[in-house]
């Protein structure tokens, strides 16, 4: 899954609101989280999947970070979306999820580390202190 | 949120909120941006399947904006009369390109709040762009199958 083509130019660091992209194929928890972290301050992209989040990515959008869950139907899973983000937009971080117990305890290597996990159900309170924490900005108002 | 009021058919200190369906992540994204900003609440599906499941969870939706030839077992035409049968409050507006969804969005933004005039060609111009890059920038490996399509042992459409 890996691209070997041209990597696209990362865009400039988003001047005003950090840009989370929330991947996530059940419609009503992506909605949920989505209007949270945008009453947060945060800019939401949504992706119902690996492959649109790859879509949106690869199309050179201002994503500052990604939330992905790690299961998805398709051919791409969280794992495989970390992946794609250390190759090839590097200077995007990657927060994953899962409710699955086997997702928390054999989280993969994705190039030099494993990309955090957030176990499902989550605190969204922990999920803005661990967005937060990643770019780096304490308060995205 | 509270729905327009029925006297003067615009949207109140509250936003209505519109139910965007679109495969189309990049012109899904651009669309419902651009609504937010002209005060609009979004929701955003890829698929009729999951609008059905928003329409049936109870979160009011005042509009679904939906591309006419949407694949799948249901296109938007369908879904239209599904809407209009089970949730005759509910204003569905079909659209049959990227273009005619993006003028179809700056109607909506001159009968509702509208802060910023954009004119719905830029709309269009965005699309193309991100679209372009896209097409630039990905591997020679074809993309596998859509996962947006779930086009198999869906459920029947129906209200819960």
């Amino acid at each position: 899954m890996t691209d070997a083509a041209t990597q696209p130019t990362e865009p400039e660091p988003s001047p005003g609101r950090p840009v989370v992209l929330v991947v996530d194929d059940e419609i009503l928890l992506r909605s949920v989280v989505a209007e949270y972290l945008r009453d947060a301050g945060f800019r939401v992209v949504e992706a119902a999947n690996g492959r649109e989040a790859v879509t949106v990515l690869a199309a050179g959008e201002a994503v500052d970070v990604v939330f992905s869950d790690v299961r998805m139907p398709g051919d791409v899973s969280g794992y495989d979306l970390a992946e794609w983000v250390s190759i090839n937009r590097p200077a995007v971080h990657v927060l994953l999820t899962s409710g699955y117990v086997g997702a928390v305890s054999r989280s993969r290597h994705v190039g030099d580390s494993a990309p955090m996990l957030l176990p499902k159900p989550f605190n969204y309170e922990r999920l803005l202190q661990q967005l937060r924490g990643l770019i780096g900005r304490p308060d995205t108002g | 949120m509270s729905s327009a009021d029925p006297s003067t058919g615009t949207a109140q200190a509250v936003s209505e909120t519109i139910l965007v369906i679109d495969p189309d992540i990049l012109v899904r994204m651009v669309i419902a941006g651009y609504l937010r900003e002209c005060g609009y609440a979004v929701i955003e599906a890829v698929s009729v399947e999951e609008a059905w499941i928003v329409l049936t969870s109870g979160r009011p939706v005042h509009v679904v904006l939906v591309e006419l030839t949407l694949h799948g077992a249901i296109d938007g035409f369908a879904l239209a009369q599904h809407v209009h049968q089970h949730f005759p409050d509910i204003d569905v507006i079909l659209t049959g390109s990227a273009s005619s969804t993006a003028n179809k969005a700056h109607d909506l933004c001159e009968d509702g709040r509208l802060d910023k005039p954009y004119h719905p060609k830029e709309i269009v111009n965005r699309i193309s762009q991100l679209r372009e890059r896209r097409r630039v920038s990905i591997s020679a490996r074809p993309p596998a199958v859509g996962c947006a399509r779930q086009s198999e042992g869906l459920p029947p459409l129906k209200p819960m």
